[in-house]
């Protein structure tokens, strides 16, 4: 029977409250006796404090609380790394640091007194490069990391000195990508209410609620239980908002001072200043390969910008290092990979969690080097394509895999309809270009836990309540959560809620990262779903006197085989559970976790419930004269697993997409000496609509073994491939070659105009072949 | 702030003038992002979206007049503009986005002083003139010697009220610009020129690249190639060396020269077939 919740479009269950504005994000709620927070930021992007004078601040009419460092616990917190302050202790380390923090009656009085507010800086020599960072002799932006080393990783697969030396071909070249924000439309907020039980509520949109929550004790010093985290509708993350940024202690230490709650929403210019970019590596390459095309091993150096502390960076370089490994069949692969700190803003993770990175090099450089020797990348790639039933070389296990029929039906969509190649007497050049993804679909450490959790709950009314601590920051979550309810439980979706995340209230979930919330916290919902339904029928079977066999829940009424006059609603049955001395609770609470191993401290293992896989093609126009690129169409491939809402799929490629165009030819976060060189979003060029290319998506289902109803996971996926996408395609149409992001109209003119001058020379890409 | 006056005429605005300490605001899309923070105490701001003699676009004596309140989008859409000053409606229409263009004004846009404006050089390229009004009377200046005096032209008190352009018999005129997006985008070159068109020949041309350090800089040597005698081809070429050497000597050393002078080829390239595409057309019709 065909499916009626899924593989459809549904319309998101949240849509109406947000299209007509009565959804409340955070800075819509109203607290009584709010107090507004507002943070006093470093200037400098490496300076000692020497002395802080915040006396002309408390003289301010209408300030309630004025914090330095010597107001907090003093306990430094952050992710792997603890190297953050609540508010800087001795020194700051970037542009944006928190050096103090008011809470007033209102923004402007809070903004009065940060005026006021004096500190005397000694300034400190810059570091703002990474290779430089890492000399000897180099200043320090943390002391203890020596040569401002945050963290390094040296990983060996297999014998690459051996393997290389047997290629017929060895070709190196080096990559870089740089800082692009997030730009989640809501602005980054919190507000901090401390009850009279001493328990601080906090109402904030993270992305990971949980680990927020913990990270949030540690920083203040407190019990995890002590703290409830509420979050109100979310206007997007992509993965800044997945862990805790330094105002949510401050509004907690504001608000217990005041003795009132206290609120801090960030301004755009705030944002933009303090954001967690994208880190910006440089990867240097190799790749060994056959006359025949089979690529059999591939070493890369990764010398990585983490800026000012190091959050998720140490995690995103992870990824960098290792995941592309298990793109292809390689034989053996090696990676050394630094992450190093800068004066510049914090790094972190961003979608594509450093695996975009290394997409955006290896996948140019297999085209380059297809190109050297004459072979056509997209054969390539099929040859050598992992496949389903592989274990790779890092001890995957690939359970489902589309690679092959993404690479395939994109590559052949985007040769029909083309444009001509040349018009306008040669000025304008047209390409098209391929390149390949795969993704985690969760992530697990060792023996840590790397599932999901979620409770169902019919009330007497028949209506079905379903909780779960994963976040939708507007991707659709709650939606695939309710389409998979219902399905499972046999009734209409409009009967479902999904209820707002309440660390109190929602079971324990890692939250929305790694791709990971449509599978592991899907399959918590449809376990839990099923759990609740076997009650509702072994009720039901009681209450008719049919055997439990026969019973079928099918739009909210059960139906037995063996009377089809039967019409029990669900409503009777649960009026029957909860109402009458049956005693059913019609609860379900599940803990789910995949069956993965978990890497051990290798890294090795198969870590994630399911692996992604998709392709995207793309045709660029090239103006020679002005260097413009305008990507035309993208063809989007993604092996999903199974498609649960085809309209929010379409959704998270369309905007995977854009965020891919943006991050190769527009965005970029620039600095001059650790100073930003854009405020806000003034100088920062984000691609708007009108230059969207129009985006074709083929879905492509592999029903994975684990995921829910086949399901896998698509947030990032979508926007890894774009970016070496369009740099092939920019070679196709015209002959250069762009191995470091942004894709500038500058750099395509420079590089047009060194490849007029060197026609004659060759090759174009410094090689050994061997 | 001292006060906000919002005046609905000219004499209300000139009564506004006089209270002193004064700064006008028109759209405010640019205003508001830059100036609001030197916004000072004792200052009066005085909005004059709501005077209704800077609105209209219509012909008098000859000429195209037009509101200095204008908005962009009513100037890419007004069908006066679009016939007699080509140039000008579509340089509107490459300023910002569309929530700017609805509110950004054809006076802002050259009161701003800003080096990477859209409308000034189209302005300028149709010889516009502006009609300035003050507590000290109304004068006449022309955008060009607006242009080249910068954010100094205007005194605080003294509002553009409206530009008047004289329309010659024939002529066409287009415009171009560069920049790194398709909208929202701050002009990286822009170049506007125009040109009578009487029986078989050209004349008057005048040609106008904006964004090289001020917002308009007139390129006599390449309004007179772009009339010459030379063929079709051998001018169009001649055109764009033209104002490649308008770039390199208005620009000499600085680094973004290797680019800009090769936009201002494709530039040169684009505004040239324009012109010549109207001036085909032209012919058609007449």
């Amino acid at each position: 029977m065909k499916s009626t919740n899924l593989g459809v479009k549904q319309v998101f269950i949240d849509a109406k409250e947000k299209v007509t504005g009565t959804a409340k994000y955070l800075d819509d709620m109203e607290f009584p006796n709010l107090l507004y927070g507002k943070i006093l930021r470093s200037p400098h992007p490496h300076a000692r404090i020497l002395h802080i004078d915040t006396s002309k601040a408390e003289a301010v009419p209408g300030v309630k609380a004025i914090i330095t460092a010597k107001d907090t616990p003093g306990r430094k917190f952050g992710m792997e790394i603890p190297d953050v302050d609540v508010l800087a202790v001795d020194k700051v380390r970037y542009v944006g640091d928190e050096v103090a923090a008011v809470a007033a009656d209102t923004e402007d009085i809070a903004e009065e007194a940060i005026s006021r507010i004096e500190v005397e800086y000694e300034l400190l020599p810059v570091v703002d490069d990474p290779e430089t960072a890492m000399k000897p002799g180099a200043p320090l932006v943390h002391e203890n990391a020596k040569n401002n080393i945050a963290k390094e990783y040296h990983l060996s697969r297999g014998n690459v000195e051996a393997d290389f030396a047997s290629c017929d071909y060895v070709f190196e070249h080096e990559f870089s990508t740089h800082r692009v924000s997030g730009l989640y439309l809501e602005p980054f907020g919190a507000v901090a209410w401390w009850g009279s039980d001493g328990r601080l509520t906090m109402w904030t949109g993270l992305q990971a609620m949980f680990q927020g929550r913990n990270e949030l004790a540690r920083a203040l010093g407190i019990d995890p239980s002590r703290i409830t985290l509420k979050s109100p509708y979310v206007g997007g993350g992509f993965g800044a908002k997945i862990w805790l940024r330094n105002f949510h202690p401050i509004a907690a230490i504001l608000a217990q001072k005041a003795g009132q709650p206290v609120k801090i929403v960030l301004t755009r210019e705030e944002e933009q200043l303090t954001t967690r970019p994208r880190v910006a590596p440089r990867m240097h390459v190799k790749l060994g390969m056959m006359k025949d095309g089979t690529m059999v091993c591939k070493e890369s150096k990764i010398i990585a910008d983490n800026g000012a502390y190091s959050w998720a960076a140490p995690k995103v370089l992870l990824n960098m290092a290792m995941r592309t490994d298990c793109l292809y069949r390689f034989k053996s692969s090696k990676a050394d990979a630094y992450l190093v700190y800068t004066n510049l803003i914090p790094t972190s993770g961003f979608r594509g969690y450093g695996n975009s990175q290394m997409h955006f090099a290896l996948e140019s450089f297999i085209d380059m080097c297809c190109r050297e020797i004459g072979l056509d990348p997209v054969e390539v790639r099929l040859k050598n394509a992992i496949r389903q039933g592989d274990v790779t070389l890092h001890k995957w296990k690939i359970r489902s895999c589309g690679l092959s029929e993404c690479v395939e039906k994109a590559s052949e969509a985007i040769k029909r309809d083309r444009l001509p190649a040349v018009d306008q007497g040669g000025r304008i050049r047209r390409g098209i270009g391929v390149a390949c993804m795969t993704h985690v679909s969760g992530n697990r450490s060792g023996e840590k836990f790397d599932g999901s959790s979620a409770m169902i709950r019919i009330h007497e009314d028949g209506n079905v309540f379903v909780f779960s601590g994963e976040a939708d920051l507007g991707q659709g979550s709650k939606t695939v959560f309710a389409q998979i309810a219902a399905e499972t439980l046999g009734v209409p979706i409009d009967t479902i809620t999904l209820m707002p995340i309440d660390t109190d209230v929602s079971p324990f979930c890692l939250g929305t990262y790694s791709s990971r919330v449509t599978t592991v916290g899907g399959k918590a919902v449809q376990l839990a779903a099923q759990q609740v339904k076997t009650q509702v029928l072994d009720l039901a079977a009681n209450m008719t006197g049919h055997p439990v066999q026969s019973l079928t829940m099918e739009n909210g009424v059960i139906h037995s085989s063996e009377d089809e006059n039967l019409t029990l609603s669900l409503k009777e049955v649960a009026q029957k559970a909860i109402r009458s001395n049956a005693g059913v609770p019609l609860t379900a609470y599940i803990t789910y976790d995949p069956p993965t191993e978990g890497s051990d401290s290798e890294f090795y293992g198969d870590y994630s419930s399911a692996y992604t896989y998709g392709a995207h093609a793309v045709e660029v126009e090239v103006d020679t004269v002005t260097g413009k690129v305008k990507v035309l169409r993208v063809v989007a491939a993604h092996d999903v697993g199974k498609a649960i809402n085809t309209l929010g799929l379409q959704g998270q490629i369309t905007g995977g997409v854009a965020q891919g165009v943006g991050w190769c030819l527009y965005e970029n976060m620039q600095f001059d000496k650790g100073q930003p060189l854009s405020k806000g979003l003034h100088g920062y060029t984000l691609m708007t609509i009108a230059d969207m290319p129009e985006v074709q998506s083929i879905i492509v289902e592999t029903n994975d073994p684990i995921g829910p109803y086949g399901a896998k996971g698509v947030g990032e996926p979508t926007l890894i491939p774009t970016a070496p996408a369009i740099a092939n395609a920019i070679e196709n149409a015209c002959g250069i070659r762009i191995t470091d992001l942004p894709i500038t109209p500058e750099k395509v003119y420079q590089a047009l105009k060194a490849v007029q001058k060197e026609t004659a020379e060759s090759p174009r890409i410094p090689i050994r072949t061997e | 702030m001292a006060g906000l006056m919002t005046p609905n005429s000219l004499d209300e605005l000139a009564a506004c003038l006089a209270i002193g300490n004064v700064r006008v605001v028109a759209g405010g899309t640019d205003w508001f992002v830059r100036d609001v923070e030197s916004f000072g105490e004792e200052d009066t701001l005085i909005d004059l979206s709501g005077v209704a003699e800077l609105r209209g676009v219509t012909l008098q004596g000859g000429g195209l007049r037009i509101g200095a309140g204008e908005t962009m989008t009513s100037l890419a859409g007004s069908p006066l503009v679009r016939t007699h000053a080509a140039c000008l409606a579509e340089a509107a229409e490459h300023v910002g986005s569309w929530q700017i263009r609805n509110r950004a004004t054809l006076g802002g846009n050259l009161a701003g002083g800003s080096p990477a404006a859209d409308t000034p050089p189209a302005l300028m390229a149709l010889d516009a003139t502006a009609e300035i009004l003050s507590l000290r009377g109304t004068r006449s200046c022309s955008v060009e010697g607006i242009v080249a005096q910068g954010r100094a032209a205007l005194a605080p008190d003294e509002v553009l009220v409206a530009f008047t352009i004289p329309l010659p018999e024939g002529r066409i005129s287009a415009f171009g610009k560069v920049g790194s997006r398709k909208e929202v985008s701050i002009a990286r070159l822009n170049l506007a020129a125009s040109l009578r068109r009487s029986g078989g020949s050209l004349s008057n041309a005048r040609v106008v690249v904006g964004t090289l350090g001020s917002a308009g800089r007139l390129c006599p040597g390449a309004g007179e190639i772009l009339i010459g005698s030379l063929d079709l081809e051998e001018r169009r070429r001649a055109f764009c060396s033209a104002l490649v050497a308008v770039v390199e000597a208005a620009i000499p050393g600085r680094s973004t020269l290797p680019y800009k002078r090769s936009a201002i080829l494709a530039l040169g390239e684009d505004v040239f077939d324009a012109l010549m595409r109207t001036s085909d057309e032209g012919r058609g019709r007449s």
